[in-house]
């Protein structure tokens, strides 16, 4: 849930809470009042009459109607000694009204010339009733202004408040730890904020340099260690002409040396690939796959030749990339390679560029291999235990450096290559 | 000369010269290189540029100061072509990037000193077997043989070896290049050995090539 909302969810609540027991708390305070007032104005009402009392002429006839909002009514001596001095609430049909109105009414009993009789006086709450609804409307139209009026100041100033947090939020997104571009957060009046900036600016500095420091341990740790296994190798190789050897003894040294070539031919690749990673290869310029394409199955002759195989070049547009001119020759050559090695005899060799991208197609095995697991380092196909898997190991290092995108398929039971610049 | 500072491969390289009848002298350091090229002739130089106590480079401008300077290949660890570049244009003959095989390192030196010796010419001979490295053609006892590109490399590497055993991935990485590199099967040097093979047969070289148990190749006189 967004935090916008989640604020929002519980102000609502809140507000609701505050205004619910404020308002019972004022409706009931206001309801005493009035409740007070109108008491007081019966009780100055009945001092009126009495204090009027011989000015009536009340004798003759038993009031039974509420004129001037009292009545007298005579009562016999017993009845006088049971009631009381006290306030009710009661309805009153007027003829003239359709439904009964509620009335407050003050009961007393008064003695005159020796008879008994009883007061009662009336006032109408109706108004009273009224303003009261009125008031709770009142706090219900309060209860959703505050709430609208909060929704709005929260989209709208939260929102803008909240802009550093998602600008930050999007450098973070976007952090990649292996490109070396410094990243600068910006300057917020809000110390959480500001806080916040620091604290990436300062974890993605570390990554970055942590990040840095190894490859380049790696790219150094390759280069040393090809001095070992070249002067391995040479000594092998001096080692098999300087002695007399029988066919078993070079047949040992020779399972050696492949060991060490095999080293070697590993190290070779981490030493290019963390080479390619760390910026160690030329600036770019624009290459033509098309260009590169032609040459290099010129100078492929040979194999392609011992292989017996048909080549078909399709040119639908021009290819143009922006990279390293070595990086390019590397990654083709290494795509042709593989098209060629793990051909069959007499077999396909189809090219196709396009002005997006390249496709380069061979027959071979009439199975697919695993399309994601051929580009991980060190992959092996099943029967060739000596191959490292390591050109498609460089052709994806190269591939990912560039941001291109590049995809196995197996279709028309041959092996297709995919490659396309984003 | 061998100019190198370390050690192992002080010693291989110079193992490997005395087998062709060089005298081969060395020199791990910068000081110790210094006096040695200041005071005598060589015919050739191997300098690997990386060295302690200075900069290779500094002595091969001392090199070219020489009357008449020395032939000079670089060796150096560092694969890069800047180097190559600078290196080359401060007058090296020849740039050579570690590691190498020895019959590479043979090949370069071997040409290095042909193409500055005074006959100048660009012949290679062994036996009755003559190469014209310029017009790139052969002659066995004086008849052109007909041999195709690779053949033409394959066999003058191997001469430029003669009687060395020559280790096939090093003649794979020298005929075929950046095509061999990450790879590790050279079935498609066979055929070309086979055809070569053929070839000087027919035409009855006085050389042969022999291939030495899945290890390598070596040119022999018969």
């Amino acid at each position: 849930m967004r935090l916008l909302n989640f604020t929002l969810g519980y102000l609502s609540i809140g507000v609701l809470v505050i205004i619910g027991v404020w308002g019972a708390l004022f409706y009931f305070s206001m309801m005493e009042e009035f409740g007070d007032s109108l008491d007081d104005g019966l009780e100055d009402q009945k001092e009126r009459v009495l204090s009027n009392i011989h000015h009536l002429d009340f004798t003759n006839a038993s009031r039974s109607s509420f004129l001037n909002n009292f009545r007298i009514t005579e009562i016999s001596e017993l009845k006088a000694r049971y009631i009381k001095e006290q306030f009710s609430d009661t309805l009153i049909m007027i003829p003239e009204d359709d439904e009964p109105i509620p009335y407050r009414m003050l009961t007393t009993v008064f003695k005159d010339d020796g008879k008994y009789y009883k007061l009662q006086l009336v006032a109408s709450t109706l108004e009273q009733d009224d303003l009261l609804e009125r008031l709770f409307q009142g706090l219900l139209w309060l209860y959703g202004l505050v709430l609208l009026s909060i929704v709005v100041v929260n989209k709208w100033m939260l929102r803008k408040i909240w802009r550093p947090f998602y600008a930050t939020l999007e450098k973070m997104l976007k952090f990649r730890i292996d490109e070396h571009e410094v990243i600068h957060t910006g300057h917020s009046r809000v110390r959480e904020f500001s806080e916040l900036n620091d604290a990436f600016e300062k974890l993605a500095l570390h990554a970055v340099t942590a990040f840095a420091d190894q490859r380049k341990f790696i790219e150094n740790a390759a280069h040393e260690l090809q001095t070992p296994l070249a002067i391995s190798l040479n000594r092998l190789e001096l080692f098999l002409e300087s002695y007399d050897l029988n066919a078993d003894q070079m047949a040992e040294i020779q399972r050696v040396i492949e060991n060490l070539e095999r080293s070697s031919r590993l190290n070779r690749t981490l030493l290019m690939l963390a080479r390619i990673e760390n910026r160690q290869y030329g600036a770019d310029e624009l290459v033509s796959v098309n260009e590169i394409c032609i040459n290099l199955l010129e100078d492929l002759d040979d194999f392609i030749r011992e292989k017996d195989l048909t080549v078909r070049v399709y040119e639908t547009g021009t290819l143009q990339i922006s990279m390293n001119r070595d990086l390019a020759h590397i990654l083709i050559l290494n795509l042709f390679k593989n098209a060629i090695k793990y051909n069959s005899f007499s077999g396909e060799l189809i090219v196709r560029i396009k002005s997006d991208g390249f496709q380069i197609e061979n027959t071979g095995v009439d199975y697919p291999l695993e399309g994601e697991k051929i580009f991980q380092r060190f992959y092996k196909g099943s029967s060739d235990s000596t191959n490292v898997g390591l050109g498609l190991a460089i052709v994806k290092g190269i591939v990912d450096y560039y941001g291109m995108y590049i995809r196995y398929s197996f279709v028309n039971n041959r092996h297709r290559m995919f490659v396309k610049v984003t | 000369m061998v100019i190198e500072d370390e050690p192992d491969l002080r010693e291989i390289v110079k193992r490997s010269f005395e087998k062709e009848a060089f005298l081969v002298e060395t020199a791990a350091f910068f000081e110790e290189a210094l006096d040695k090229i200041v005071s005598f002739q060589y015919d050739c130089i191997l300098l690997d540029i990386m060295l302690p106590g200075g900069s290779g480079l500094d002595l091969l401008r001392k090199i070219r100061q020489k009357q008449p300077p020395d032939n000079v290949i670089i060796i150096s660890a560092k694969d890069s072509l800047e180097d190559k570049i600078t290196g080359l244009n401060l007058g090296a003959d020849d740039y050579l990037p570690k590691p190498f095989h020895i019959a590479e390192l043979t090949a370069r030196v071997k040409s290095v000193l042909r193409r500055r010796s005074p006959s100048g010419t660009e012949k290679l001979s062994v036996g009755n077997v003559q190469l014209d490295l310029i017009e790139r053609s052969v002659q066995i006892d004086s008849v052109p043989a007909a041999l195709n590109r690779k053949e033409f490399d394959v066999l003058a590497f191997l001469m430029l070896n003669h009687e060395r055993l020559v280790y096939k991935t090093a003649l794979a990485e020298h005929v075929w290049g950046d095509f061999v590199e990450h790879s590790d099967d050279f079935d498609f040097i066979y055929s070309q050995i086979k055809n070569l093979r053929r070839k000087l047969n027919a035409l009855k070289a006085s050389v042969e090539v022999q291939a030495v148990y899945g290890v390598g190749y070596r040119l022999q006189s018969l």
